[in-house]
């Protein structure tokens, strides 16, 4: 199973993230990453599709005095989600073998 | 502003998960983020996850076999109890006579026509509330389009008082026309068809 580039963004924030993985953490490791803005909606649709897939596994943490006594959604990459986060980085790397994205200097032959 | 743009977070966000509300909600007040920001983002997942369900088969299935036929159903019935009530409010009220009430033949039938318009109107409320009940049982989480579609349905289907020539002083009348049927359907036919789709079980 091939994951979408946004799944595997997501599953590597959350790997990085280890036990602090939970979703403001994951968006802000992902807008740090892409330097793009991470939508919410896209978040936690994504999020639930992954655990539709068995790719994580996701559960309410404590209240939290910052985040006005309101529980963390945690998440946790399963072995199913590694296998297939690792499969996407393989195929990304295959693919890109002997392809340069940097741009070549004027004057380079 | 910043206030307002909080409390309808709290109102739009009521439209989630309890669980997924806490944590969106818990995650944006960690991250700071001002009430209209938190509002753009809480609308995008709310929409998102009104259009997800739309990819199953279940809300087209309410659409087709209740939103629209009900919604027709009850727009006729609310135009012709429209008309009906017009007709005796512009007989009883703009032309009252105390005669209505001296003659016993006119005192009773005021009182039938009172009777009869007060038993329709019920009967319609009612039939407005259990067809609410039964979209929003069906729809679940899809509540809020189809419920919007059902009130789009009522209004569009039929016109609110049926074209008559034979009532024209009647209906010459804007409060008549057009007035008294915009009420009678949100009063009779919207209010209790949200309160239906309320307390039905997700």
């Amino acid at each position: 199973m091939l994951l979408g580039e946004f799944e595997y963004l997501m599953l590597t924030a959350a790997a990085r993230l280890g036990d602090e993985a939970y979703g403001a953490a994951i968006k802000a490791e992902i807008e740090a990453a892409t330097r793009n803005r991470c939508s919410t909606g896209a978040l936690y649709t994504t999020l639930d599709r992954l655990e539709e897939k068995g790719l994580v596994k996701t559960w309410m943490g404590d209240p939290t005095p910052e985040r006005g006594g309101r529980p963390k959604r945690m998440v946790r990459v399963t072995a199913k989600g590694a296998r297939a986060a690792a499969d996407f980085y393989k195929a990304v790397a295959t693919v890109s073998r002997g392809v340069s994205w940097v741009p070549r200097r004027r004057g380079a032959s | 502003m910043n206030r307002l743009c909080w409390r309808l977070v709290d109102r739009v966000s009521q439209m989630l998960d309890r669980d997924e509300r806490d944590a969106v909600c818990g995650d944006l007040e960690e991250a700071g983020a001002t009430g209209a920001h938190a509002l753009r983002e809480v609308l995008g997942l709310v929409g998102r996850r009104q259009l997800l369900m739309w990819t199953r088969w279940r809300p087209w299935l309410v659409l087709a076999l209740l939103v629209v036929p009900l919604g027709m159903l009850l727009s006729a019935a609310s135009g012709a109890w429209a008309s009906t009530t017009a007709i005796y409010a512009w007989l009883y009220v703009d032309n009252w006579t105390w005669a209505y009430l001296q003659s016993p033949g006119s005192r009773v039938e005021l009182g039938r026509h009172m009777a009869t318009l007060l038993f329709q109107g019920a009967a319609l409320a009612c039939a407005s509330w259990a067809s609410g009940f039964a979209i929003g049982l069906l729809s679940r989480r899809a509540t809020w389009i189809t419920g919007a579609l059902f009130c789009v349905v009522l209004f569009a289907a039929f016109p609110a008082v049926p074209r008559s020539d034979q009532h024209a002083p009647v209906f010459a009348l804007t409060f008549y026309r057009v007035t008294l049927p915009m009420l009678i359907r949100i009063l009779a036919i919207v209010l209790p068809a949200i309160r239906g789709m309320r307390i039905a079980p997700l």
